[in-house]
């Protein structure tokens, strides 16, 4: 068996390690996250902040495909704020991506839609900060 | 263009169209947009490696297109047109210097392929937040692309050698 040899060449543990770094450096500025307390959901090109700690549902109509359009009264995502979490409890996309996310509570956290372009986002506002 | 040359494009073509949907099949288990094994880019590879880089940019032009009627819905098309254009630039010059192997050219292109979504998502929401999801589209890349890699060589070796049998 001479296949066992590697097949790896320098370039390839270069560029992993080059990713690898960039990513490490990233995540660590990212670790700091906080508890948010508004949620920012943008739709399109539109964005509605809504508080964290109030409990609601938010019908939200994203873009749709042509073959979606028909059958549908133009709601194409619900969001849920309960108990200073949010998530996406239905939506009528074709990969569920953002139904299937866990709950989002922490500053910088989110939840993409990607065929509705729907975006989002709990964020600390600045005043908060200022108290802390 | 051989005549040869057509069948061996339209035959990786169907197959690469059979792995999509395969792939499709499967349960999205990490609820992150973009993540995905990218089975399909077995056969861009070997296109990349057996005929040339535009070569391979006309397979992927073809397979997104087809893929998005026939599965995934016609607004990936952007995203996965625009992955596939990066990653297929990144492994096109990759490939060509000595100092990568397979497994390198394969890594660096489901990297690139989620960096070149994220800057479609990026400017289509108008968010630069998003950028934070590349992170992990790196890291999952970064496995995904390695499995793709390895898979693309075993198949290769067996795919070399049955094609100078029957030449
Ligand atoms: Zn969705």
């Amino acid at each position: 068996m001479q296949d066992k040899k590697l097949i790896f060449k320098k370039g390839d543990y270069i560029f992993a390690m080059v990713v690898v770094s960039v990513v490490l450096v990233l995540f660590l500025t990212q670790l700091n996250a906080k508890q948010g307390n508004q949620v920012r959901v943008t739709v399109g090109k539109q964005t509605e902040t809504y508080s964290l700690t109030e409990n609601r549902r938010i019908s939200l109509r994203g873009k749709m495909d042509s073959q979606e359009q028909a059958s549908s009264d133009g709601v194409t995502n619900v969001l849920v704020i309960e108990d200073g979490q949010v998530y996406m409890e239905s939506a009528s996309c074709p990969d569920q991506v953002c139904v299937k996310h866990k709950p989002i509570y922490q500053d910088g956290e989110m939840i993409i839609c990607l065929p509705h372009q729907v975006y989002v986002e709990v964020d600390n506002d600045i005043e908060n900060d200022i108290d802390n | 263009m051989k005549t040869s040359r057509i069948a061996e494009f339209g035959m990786l073509l169907a197959l690469a169209l059979v792995l999509s949907y395969l792939e499709s099949l499967i349960p999205v288990v990490i609820a992150v947009p973009g993540v995905k094994l990218g089975l399909a880019n077995i056969m861009t590879i070997l296109i990349l490696y057996r005929m040339n880089g535009r070569f391979a940019f006309f397979f992927m032009t073809a397979r997104v297109l087809l893929t998005g009627f026939l599965f995934a819905g016609i607004s990936t098309i952007l995203y996965s047109f625009v992955g596939g254009l990066f990653c297929i630039l990144v492994m096109s010059v990759l490939k060509k210097s000595s100092f990568f192997s397979v497994l390198g050219v394969s890594m660096a292109g489901a990297v690139f392929h989620n960096v070149g979504q994220i800057l479609v998502a990026i400017l289509i929401m108008e968010n630069a937040h998003i950028l934070y999801y590349l992170l992990v589209l790196c890291v999952t890349g970064m496995a995904s692309g390695l499995a793709i890699g390895y898979l693309a060589h075993l198949l290769m070796k067996q795919y070399n050698k049955i094609y100078e049998r029957n030449r």
